[in-house]
């Protein structure tokens, strides 16, 4: 019941982070620094964290 | 130059090693492990098959130039298709590999024929997939052998250049079919990354701190400039976040690793694999930038002219120690073929397993197609005409309807009715727009394919849903 619970919150994080990076260059519309730079780099990060949870999971399943 | 055509000919002779050492362990006339190596590879060698094919001669070309000219705008489109990928790998991708070893799947469109029982839609989808990659395919090899014919200063001419990379490409490919494919992909991508950082590292050294002054100053680090407007993000994104799914021969990566532990890895490895060579990629084309701007260097690109923003990275290879050059050169032909044999060797499993061939002939039908596209590339490679040019750059774009096909044949919805309705309408419809010259569309072109392939696969389900119901 956990396992299965927790997968969808980690789906609903996958989708989030998908999302997000469609539309960020508009919430940091007029950067002149390196924020875009790190935002992306964050995100993605937080996107492989969760994928690797997402799969481990899955192959501890299996 | 003298060190151009040893570090060629050291490239061709561990690519050929690598080939040969494969074939010893491949199983000689068994077309399932010459397509898809029995589904037994490792999580190391399916993640770098899988970012070798996925990241093409692009990434140290095209994407360096569209950052130089553009800014970080490219990052966020190229990271947001990293985000997209890693996610349809974490979800949908499981549901393929479980489905492939279940059914004992071979192409991705065998998926497709099966779930929706139409044989002749899947031939019709078979073809109009080579239609979108062969010319694809030969944009990868012109790219490189004209870095490479510039490099040389012409010692290495544009048809010899081409010869080199068809060769690679037909020794890695025929020879022992998927296992020689996936064993150079992981050298190749080694190269690709390992020569992208050192670029990356260089240009560090050169780069002063006040680098960043001109870049912000010239909208370059604003994510959403002039260049980067919703309508240009959602045209250049749209085709690539859903790129892990429509595009065969990365689609066909998912059947390869041997257990759900292998599955795990190559998706993370891939992961780590693509963030660091993106971030080193767009790096090197704003760190470019600045040092123009700056006036450290002196790099003639028109920045109004789309076409020389590939001029970028040959012009900057010709301030770096020749090494350094070299190993960029044979990273992006290392990238460019890693990517050609992926797509021949899905390309020919798919006519194979999916048209009208007798079980015997399978691996000879396959072999002789690999030959054959290898030459129909080489040609379009040597004439490029314009329709191969309007083709490539729309690849991705012209596959998006199989979107939808693939998608709900995983989860178990749709028909025959709404499968053939959406290819068959769909993809030709895909073809005209994303290649139609003097087409102006409030909506990109993209979006608007995406959308109509949902629509008409949704609709088509209801239409057959209904009339279902009313006969019986």
């Amino acid at each position: 019941m956990f396992f299965g619970d927790a997968v969808k919150y980690l789906d609903l994080a996958l989708l989030v982070y998908v999302v997000l990076s469609l539309i960020l260059p508009y919430m940091l519309a007029g950067d002149r620094g390196l924020t875009t730079f790190t935002v992306y780099v964050l995100l993605s990060v937080a996107a492989v964290a969760t994928a690797a949870l997402r799969l481990k999971r899955w192959s501890r399943v299996g | 130059m003298g060190e151009l055509i040893i570090a060629l000919l050291g490239y061709i002779a561990i690519m050929a090693f690598i080939t040969f050492w494969s074939k010893l362990r491949t199983r000689t006339g068994d077309p399932i492990d010459y397509f898809i190596a029995s589904r037994g590879l490792s999580g190391f060698i399916s993640a770098m098959t899988y970012a070798a094919t996925t990241y093409s001669a692009f990434m140290m070309v095209g994407l360096v130039g569209l950052t130089y000219a553009t800014g970080v705008g490219a990052l966020a489109f190229e990271l947001a298709y990293l985000v997209a990928t890693v996610a349809i790998l974490a979800t949908f991708g499981v549901k393929v590999w479980e489905l492939s070893r279940e059914k004992g799947y071979v192409t991705p469109t065998q998926l497709l024929r099966e779930k929706y029982g139409s044989y002749w839609t899947t031939v019709f989808v078979v073809f109009m997939t080579a239609v979108a990659l062969i010319p694809y395919s030969a944009v990868q090899m012109v790219g490189p052998a004209t870095i490479l014919t510039g490099i040389s200063r012409g010692s290495v001419d544009y048809n010899t250049a081409l010869t080199i990379i068809v060769v690679v490409v037909l020794l890695t490919t025929v020879t022992a079919g998927l296992r020689s494919v996936a064993w150079t992909d992981a050298v190749q991508g080694a190269v690709m990354l390992s020569s992208a950082t050192a670029l990356v590292l260089w240009l560090l050294l050169k780069t002063p701190p006040e680098v960043t002054e001109p870049l912000g100053r010239l909208d370059l680090l604003n994510p959403a400039n002039s260049f980067w407007t919703p309508q240009t993000f959602s045209a250049y994104t749209t085709p690539w976040i859903f790129f892990a799914i429509t595009n065969p021969q990365v689609f066909q990566r998912l059947y390869l690793p041997k257990d759900r532990k292998a599955y795990t890895k190559m998706a993370l490895y891939f992961s780590i694999f693509g963030l660091l060579y993106t971030i080193i990629t767009v790096s090197i084309g704003l760190l470019a930038r600045g040092l123009r701007e700056v006036g450290a260097i002196d790099l003639r690109v028109d920045i109004r002219s789309r076409a020389d923003w590939n001029r970028v990275t040959p012009q900057l290879l010709t301030y770096t120690h020749s090494a350094l050059a070299v190993l960029v050169v044979i990273s992006i032909i290392s990238a460019a073929t890693s990517t050609i044999n992926s797509i021949i060797l899905t390309l020919s499993s798919m006519i194979s397993y999916d048209t009208p061939v007798p079980e015997k002939l399978k691996l000879s039908v396959g072999k002789v197609f690999i030959v054959l596209f290898t030459f129909v590339i080489y040609v379009f490679a040597i004439t490029t005409p314009a329709f191969v040019v309007d083709l490539a750059v729309a690849s991705s774009a012209i596959l998006l309807p199989l979107l939808p096909l693939y998608l709900f044949s995983v989860y178990g919805y749709g028909s025959k009715f709404s499968y053939t309705a959406t290819a068959v309408t769909c993809l030709p419809l895909s073809l005209y727009l994303t290649t139609a010259r003097g087409l102006i569309l409030w909506i990109p072109k993209e979006v608007v394919v995406v959308s109509l392939s949902f629509a008409v696969f949704a609709l088509a389900h209801l239409v057959d849903r209904y009339l279902r119901r009313a006969r019986k």
